[in-house]
């Protein structure tokens, strides 16, 4: 079924251009109105059936993780278990509670879902017209309308007229707003390479800038870091899940949905998730580019072939999304707060500092720089094949991590939770000696006879 | 030490204090707890337990009853450590009836509860965990934990609430691959525990949930009366199986880990260390596994003579005790069974207060109560 | 002792809990959820207001035949055969230990064991721990229609020689009224007055040093006028490895002494006791029922309250349960209101 829509996608353009030509000689609509609008419902399509099967991903990757099988018996393989579930909630009851605001109570889920979907309009699926939008303050535009999914989820817990649901609301967009600026500060280390906000212009970039096309990865260690961590933590992923586990005291936010209300919310949830996930693989990891696509000569097979490529990207973070989820116990919401604001926000600045300090000492010596290890070329600063690219590389890995992590050790030095692991090493090697000593005493000292 | 009593307050935006009810339906609190905890925010600065909701009796039905009769009752009081809870009553009674079980009874017995006590700390590894988010230890330990019940079924008939021990001995003798088996588990145990070690022991997420939460220094923890890992983890070194042994373990030779701190991560390290200890336990006692009757001469009816006795085991959660008062005929005059779990719940309140209310479910599992205990 | 009377048809359990209710309740019916206002609130003042059924101690002959019938027929005569095997020397094991008095001379009530209080010089507590050679089968005490005259093994014995134990009578002198020893395990009853003196001293005293309180509980011997309770509580000292037991008898509707300021965990054993027993303890700090719910009525452990006893006010109020009527169609189901 994928097949045959990319398929479509990828036939369709010429001949709906030349439909529309011969019909009408205003190429507005067909630029601007039928194209964009098949994108778009393919697009959704897309994606909500993906997010439907990323459901059952998420089971059968926990499955395995934890030596089980996850669904089978739906379909084969439980491959239609998604269909099952989105049957059920659609047929569930449908209740909303009574002290409940009606209005705000109804809407609260479509803000949430229109604002993860209406990110997909701007992110480049491929490359070329596998895009709906190319706007070039693409990426403002993701953070920007990410950040209206909050709204959402502040209507719903205060709408709910529960206590806990309100709590765990104000908790989850309180958790979601501080881990928004961790993203946006991570990424402007990128930005400095690429000098464009336009998602597609930060993959060209990349083509250029970059050993082989890889990504921004390579200078960028830290910063795809703390963006990994930030986009945990935007999207209520576990360890940061804190405010939606079940074993929680406080419900969440959506605590009073039921049905396909819920299903929205957790459709937005899983939508976001691939979005921060896109936005990774675009500013980070090179988009739809992998070395040897330029040997690809027929356009539609290139941008066949970037789509594809761009999914599977997005398919590997989203494998270690999950991975984490089911490996690491969660944080506690202070802890989580913490992490956010000490740890992730000055590793962001930071980053921007040092990437700045080292970009500015490689500028080519007429523009005032030292190193000189950039030219100019097709109007763009790159860095110069293999002593350019190496110093970036050093200077990312070797010299702003070590930086780094001290600046944040001296700013959390204080904090109880620190170097928790430094703390309990030795206290546990003393026992193992202490327990290897007394294992080589005779067994006569060991057991004491007393008084029963 | 006047208590004031739970405020109940009216609206949400109500000065400082805040009552919240983690029910006795919650995924965390390991059975029909109902905890009350009064809150400043997040801070807990109040807390009661509401405790009795499988509350059955036991003792009352131990005065009605005949001695024999009373054993299966026992599975029924920690039922995720079944066997061991038979051990006690067994032992006390054999005590009052001054019987001497056959030695290849009592080894048997020791490997059964030793690898009873090994099936309890995984379900508790596997459920505090998951209480603390990481949800993969629970389906590793159940792996290991269906070895060992596989094991108990084949032994004794039955997985979870196995009636396996006799007053007297045994009824059955180990089955023939029952040896082969147990050893075969133990081979693939070290490696499985070292699986958790490394999930769980340096990860930063988990020391940050577990160091540091629920401290309590080795005196208030003695003067609590807590007793098993909770009490260890403080850093008292009281085992009842070394202080005053009972059955075989006298003639094996194992090591009782104790903690430094008393904290959660404390507990963890203990329990887990617990098990490595079992292991080796259950090895010395396969491997001086002596021939012989697994059942002791012991009358049809059994009638002790008049008196009172008290006798304890090293339970997987504590010291368990039974104080059984005879009159001399076939049913006891007053069975009082010392619950380990409900006497290390009474801490709960002392470690909880000051902490967050995300760290009250850490420390409902790691003092690792199961309900049938508390409640009896 | 409560088997065939508490099959009544539906029309006399209303009369049953009207007679259950006991005098002298307060009124608080609603207010379930106040911890601190429940103490006191259910505890009747007497053990007196009980249905009639309720399991009272019946008389010798018909408790013997009731137990005799219960026995299987052969047992008797065995045991008739192995109780020449008793121990030589030693006659009867005293049933109730005593309360007044250092001796073992056994004052029982109990109609059933009217054995003659005779007894020897005990062997020492040293000989009672190596476990004297005791017959397999524990001879009957008292399941005999007549009293028997030999009796099975006395495992308890007075306590001499422990540096601790005459210590403790040395400062206490008239307050202990008993030392003995039980298969090596040492007991001993204080009078309730010198109580929670006895127990700071073996708290604090370097000798003592029990620092942990393991148990606390309570035996109901209805049948000692005027010492119905025995409180028992089970210390142990973790540096010394060493148990001891001390005992103290109440009457019934006296309060004990609390323990919870020496020990702090003898706070929810404490609890327990009143929920089962009905007996309270001065000093708690907080001191309500905590298994039951704090209305239940009547406290389960003792000996008049019956085992099969299910209906009374708390299920009146609480529980809503109807009784189906199987004998009509399935779909036609009659329910009869409880209230």
């Amino acid at each position: 079924m994928q097949l045959l829509l990319t398929t479509l996608l990828l036939v369709a353009p010429d001949w709906v251009v030349s439909l529309t030509r011969e019909r009408r000689p205003n190429l507005f609509w067909a630029e601007y109105i039928v194209w964009p609008l098949i994108q778009i419902v393919i697009v959704i399509f897309i994606v909500l059936t993906l997010v439907a099967y990323l459901t059952y991903l998420e089971r059968k990757v926990s499955a395995f993780i934890q030596a089980r099988l996850g669904p089978m018996r739906v379909g084969p393989w439980g491959l239609l278990q998604p269909l099952a579930d989105g049957i059920k909630l659609l047929l569930k009851e449908d209740i909303v509670p009574i002290k409940a605001d009606r209005a705000v109570f109804l809407i609260a889920p479509v803000i949430s879902v229109v604002a993860a979907l209406v990110v997909l309009s701007v992110i480049p699926w491929g490359a070329g017209w596998a895009t709906i939008a190319n706007v070039n303050i693409g990426l403002l535009f993701v953070l920007a309308v990410s950040s209206v999914g909050v709204l959402g989820l502040v209507l719903a817990g205060w709408s709910s007229n529960s206590k806990y649901s309100l709590l765990g609301a104000l908790r989850s967009s309180a958790q979601m707003v501080s881990y928004e600026i961790g993203m946006g500060l991570s990424i402007i280390g990128a930005l400095m390479f690429a000098r464009t906000l336009s998602m597609s212009g930060i993959i060209d970039a990349q083509q250029t800038d970059t050993l082989w096309g890889l990504g921004y990865f390579l200078y960028q260690p830290l910063g795809v870091l703390v963006y990994l961590t930030s986009a945990l933590g935007e999207t209520n992923r576990a360890p940061f899940d804190l405010p939606e586990a079940e074993s929680e005291l406080v419900a969440g936010y959506h605590t009073e949905y039921s049905g396909f209300r819920w299903a929205l919310f957790f459709m937005a949830e899983y939508a976001s998730m691939i979005v921060t996930a896109a936005v990774a693989v675009t500013v980070f990891f090179g988009g739809w580019y992998f070395p040897g696509l330029g040997l690809v000569k027929n356009p539609t097979l290139y941008v066949f072939l970037s789509v594809v490529i761009y999914a599977l990207k997005i398919a590997a973070l989203l494998y270690a999304y999950m991975w984490f989820r089911w490996t690491w116990p969660r944080y506690r919401y202070d802890q989580l707060m913490e992490l956010g604001w000490k740890w992730m926000i000055p590793a962001g600045l930071a980053n921007i500092v040092l990437t700045g300090v080292w970009y500015v000492l490689a500028l080519p010596k007429a523009q005032g720089g030292v190193f000189g290890l950039m030219h100019e070329e097709k109007g763009r600063l790159i860095p110069t094949k293999f002593s350019g690219i190496a110093y970036f590389v050093v200077t990312g890995l070797f010299v702003t991590i070590p930086i780094v992590w001290g600046l944040l050790a001296n700013i959390n030095r204080r904090s109880r939770d620190f170097n928790l692991h430094e703390q309990r090493q030795l206290q546990m090697q003393l026992r193992r000696e202490r327990l290897e000593k007394m294992l080589q005493q005779p067994a006569s000292s060991q057991a004491t006879e007393g008084v029963q | 030490m006047q208590e004031q009593p739970i405020v109940k307050q009216e609206t949400l935006f109500d000065a400082e204090e805040m009552v919240l009810n983690m029910g006795p339906q919650h995924p965390s609190t390991h059975g029909v707890l109902r905890v009350i905890l009064k809150l400043d925010g997040e801070t807990v600065i109040g807390l009661d337990c509401d405790i009795g909701f499988l509350h059955r009796g036991v003792e009352k039905i131990g005065e009605h009853d005949t001695y024999a009769m009373i054993t299966p009752y026992w599975d029924r009081l920690d039922y995720v450590a079944a066997v061991s809870n038979d051990l006690c009553y067994v032992e006390g009674v054999e005590k009052l009836l001054q019987v001497e079980v056959p030695k290849r009874a009592e080894y048997l017995r020791v490997v059964l509860t030793e690898l009873q006590r090994i099936a309890s700390h995984l379900l508790w590894l596997g459920t505090h965990a998951m209480d603390i988010g990481a949800v993969t230890v629970l389906l590793y330990c159940f792996r290991e934990r269906e070895e060992i019940l596989k094991i108990f079924e084949d032994f004794i008939g039955a997985r979870l609430t196995a009636h396996a021990f006799r007053i007297g001995g045994l009824w059955w003798d180990a089955y023939p691959e029952f040896e082969k088996r147990v050893r075969d588990f133990l081979k693939i145990l070290p490696g499985r525990i070292d699986e958790y070690e490394t999930l769980l022991n340096a990860n930063r997420i988990w020391l940050q949930r577990t160091v540091g939460i629920g401290i309590l220094p080795a005196e208030e923890a003695i003067n609590l009366s807590l007793t098993g890992p909770p009490l260890r983890g403080s850093g008292v070194k009281y085992d009842v199986r070394k202080a005053q042994p009972y059955s075989a373990y006298s003639d094996f030779q194992f090591e009782i880990p104790v903690g430094e701190n008393g904290d959660t991560y404390d507990r963890y390290l203990v329990r887990m260390e617990e098990m490595k200890q079992s292991a080796l336990i259950i090895e010395q006692a396969l491997d001086g596994l002596p021939e012989g009757p697994v059942m002791a001469k012991v009358p049809k009816l059994i009638k002790p003579p008049v008196g009172d006795v008290y006798h304890s085991i090293e339970a997987p959660k504590g010291e368990l005790g039974v104080y059984m008062v005879s009159d001399g005929t076939g049913k006891p005059y007053r069975m009082r069974i010392r619950p380990p779990s409900y006497i290390n719940l009474q801490s709960l309140k002392r470690m909880s207060i000051g902490h967050l209310v995300a760290d009250v479910v850490a420390l409902i599992g790691t003092l690792d109560i199961v309900l049938g205990e508390v409640d009896r | 002792m409560m088997t065939d009377e508490t099959k009544d048809t539906p029309t006399d359990q209303g009369s049953e809990s009207a007679e259950e209710k006991s005098p002298g309740k307060p009124s608080e019916t609603t207010a379930q959820a106040g911890p601190a206002d429940t103490v006191g609130a259910d505890v009747p003042e007497k053990a007196a207001a009980l249905p009639p059924e309720a399991g009272s101690v019946l008389p010798a002959e018909e408790l013997e035949a009731k137990v005799k019938s219960e026995l299987p027929p052969d047992e008797k005569v065995k045991t008739e055969a192995k109780a020449e095997d008793a121990l030589p020397g030693v006659d009867k094991p005293s049933l109730t230990p005593t309360v007044e008095g250092a001796s073992e001379k056994g004052a029982p009530a109990a109609p059933t064991k009217t054995e003659p209080p005779s007894h020897e010089a005990a062997p020492p507590r040293a000989a009672a721990a190596e476990k004297p050679a005791p017959p397999k089968a524990a001879p009957a005490a008292g399941h005999k229609p007549t009293p028997p005259a030999r009796k099975g093994p006395v495992i308890t014995v007075d306590i001499t020689g422990d540096a601790l134990i005459d210590g403790i009578r040395q400062r206490f002198s008239d307050a202990i009224t008993e030392a003995v020893a039980t298969l090596g395990q040492q007991n001993i009853r204080v009078k309730k007055e010198s109580l929670i003196e006895l127990c700071r001293y073996l708290h604090d005293d370097e000798e003592a040093l029990f620092d942990m309180c393991t148990d606390v509980t309570a035996v109901h011997w209805p049948e000692r006028a005027g010492q119905e309770f025995d409180i028992v509580i089970l210390l142990y000292s973790v540096p010394k490895n060493r148990r001891l037991r001390v005992k103290a008898s109440l009457a019934d509707g006296e309060a004990c002494p609390s323990l919870a300021s020496i020990w702090e965990g003898a706070n929810w054993m404490e609890r327990e006791v009143f929920d089962m027993f009905g007996i309270r303890f001065e000093g708690h700090p907080d001191l309500r029922r905590i298994l039951l719910p704090s209305d239940w009525p009547g406290h389960p452990l003792r000996k008049e309250y019956p085992i099969e006893y299910r209906d009374n006010e708390w299920t009146d109020k609480h529980l809503d349960y109807r009784e189906i009527d199987f004998d009509t169609s399935l779909i036609d189901v009659k329910y009869a209101e409880r209230r």
